[in-house]
């Protein structure tokens, strides 16, 4: 159940004062070719779906 | 706590150092401390035993940084609270990336990005990327916070590359692609310009120019979905199998956009550039040789040239005065100057683009972070060359406002008051309705005795140009 109101930060992995910004790390990730493929689909997937005629609407999907 | 004896009354914690927890900057007795926490402290060891700091400091690329026994200090409270306090090596004048030429604010991501890539390679990182970070002596950009250095712990991204493309890419960008200066929008937004906002700027003409893709369009696209991210995202980071070499590979590749993308107007307007004057060869000659003769005059530590252009008179004081800040509201004017000063290695002129009309104000938390002009360090002379008419007749100052204001600056004055005969007046009356009657040479005298002494008095062989070196009045008015 996670807390969809929570501002997203890196307590353990990261020490920083300054939120680094989930899509600028996952981008790092792309970027270093190693995110993986569902990542690009959750983010284009909408877009490919209309293309083919989808009628599904998955906007905020439920803990 | 020490006894009051022992507390000089210099000592002053810097009010707008506090965004980060670890750390705090102390003034005391003219010299800049850091007190830092155990984490800092140890992040201090790190970096204190590595190569690229030492070797960077020799270059004058980061402040000269030293640990100080806190039994040393005069005033020992500095450590109060601290597991340890540093000494910095103190910047002549701050300024602020909203008044930094385009050049400017390039070669500062440079060195960023060039820091960064160093201390990667021996496993550290930078956790912010932010442009108060960085200062200047003369034209020589200079990296001032230390604590921004921490132990990389591997598997895991660059925390500062959001803000790095908010404070250094994203400004760099709006003036190289869109010809829109990036001052505005940094003085009215001290974080930066954010993804999102930036990429709403993008049409399909920018789609393929260099970073516009990545770090503007993915970037914000990412942004905006994982705003709110869940702890699937977090492991997916975690355990990705992230190396330090994609950083480096990262850093590279924007490395080459700064690199390559380019102020445009640099280039076609430079051809034409043209000075503002209207000076026979003899006044400009005479003029040169007044300003020279007073700069000899003392050794003067601050100076300010209002209104710089080609910056010939901030050189003329440089070769005496110990720091001259060269300022002009036209950014390309400033930029030619840094361009031409940096190729010299010159060390005691800054360029600052500064609309005098309304100079940078106090900003950030409490008005504290970010200080007005001249809550900086007051000068001891101030050069007032062709701008007297700029000030009353374009932004409509009236003259006594405008004396008053150089006044209050406290120092010696060298000024020029340019006559209603002069071309360049002519000019800058043409569309306007005349109302500037104060705009006289006798008001402005009498202006100029409320508050200075005249020392010397010049009218150049134009006939529509004369020279006053003023000293300020020691008795309050």
């Amino acid at each position: 159940m996670g807390n969809l109101g929570q501002i997203f930060t890196f307590p353990v992995i990261m020490i920083a004062y300054i939120d680094p910004g989930t899509g600028s790390l996952l981008l790092q990730l792309l970027l270093g070719g190693i995110a993986s493929g569902w990542v690009i689909l959750k983010l284009f997937g909408k877009r490919i779906m209309a293309r083919f005629g989808s009628s599904k609407k998955d906007d905020n999907p439920k803990q | 706590m020490t006894e009051n004896s022992q507390i000089p009354s210099t000592t002053i914690i810097e009010p707008g150092s506090f965004r980060d927890r670890h750390g705090r900057i102390i003034y005391s007795q003219g010299s800049v401390y850091r007190g830092i926490s155990e984490q800092a402290f140890q992040n201090w060891d790190t970096l204190d035993s590595s190569i690229f700091f030492h070797k960077a400091i020799q270059q004058g690329k980061i402040v000269q940084t030293e640990k100080i026994e806190i039994n040393k200090l005069t005033d020992r409270s500095i450590g109060n609270g601290w597991a340890a306090v540093l000494k910095h090596q103190t910047i002549p004048f701050i300024s602020y990336p909203y008044e930094w030429s385009y050049g400017m604010l390039k070669d500062a991501a440079l060195l960023q990005l060039e820091l960064l890539e160093s201390a990667v390679a021996e496993d550290m990182t930078m956790k912010d990327a932010t442009t108060f970070n960085i200062q200047w002596i003369g034209t020589q950009p200079i990296f001032i916070d230390i604590a921004s250095f921490e132990k990389l712990l591997l598997g895991t991204p660059w925390t500062g590359y959001r803000q790095f493309c908010e404070m250094f890419l994203y400004p760099l960008m709006l003036q190289a692609y869109k010809d829109i200066p990036f001052h505005p929008w940094l003085r009215g937004s001290i974080d930066g310009i954010n993804p999102e906002e930036f990429n709403k700027l993008i049409s399909l003409r920018d789609f393929f120019k260099r970073g516009i893709f990545i770090d503007v369009y993915l970037q914000s696209k990412l942004q905006a979905k994982y705003a709110q991210a869940n702890r699937q995202v977090k492991d997916e980071i975690r355990t990705s199998g992230f190396r330090k070499e994609m950083i480096t590979a990262n850093i590279r590749r924007l490395k080459k956009i700064i690199s390559n993308i380019q102020w445009k107007r640099i280039k076609s307007e430079w051809a034409n550039y043209a000075t503002d004057n209207s000076y026979t060869d003899s006044d400009s000659e005479r003029k040169a040789a007044f300003v020279r003769e007073v700069v000899q005059t003392k050794p003067f530590n601050l100076v300010w040239d209002l209104g710089s252009n080609t910056g010939r008179f901030s050189r003329i004081a440089a070769e005496k005065a110990k720091y001259v800040i060269a300022m002009d509201s036209d950014h390309l004017a400033v930029e030619r100057l840094y361009q031409e000063l940096k190729k010299e290695g010159n060390q005691n002129i800054l360029p600052m683009v500064m609309n005098l009309a309304d100079s940078s104000p106090n900003l950030g938390w409490r008005g504290l972070e970010r200080k007005s002009l001249i809550k900086r360090g007051r000068p001891d002379l101030t050069l007032c060359l062709a701008l007297i008419h700029h000030m009353v007749i374009s932004a409509n100052i009236p003259v006594s406002e405008f004396v008053d204001w150089l006044a209050s600056l406290g120092s010696d004055l060298i000024i020029e008051f340019v006559t209603k005969e002069d071309p360049m007046v002519i000019f800058l009356l043409r569309n306007k309705e005349d109302q500037y009657t104060d705009y006289e040479l006798d008001y402005f005298e009498r202006s100029l005795m409320t508050k200075f002494k005249i020392r010397k008095r010049e009218a150049l062989a134009s006939g529509t140009r004369y020279l006053y070196h003023a000293e300020i009045n020691s008795s309050p008015d």
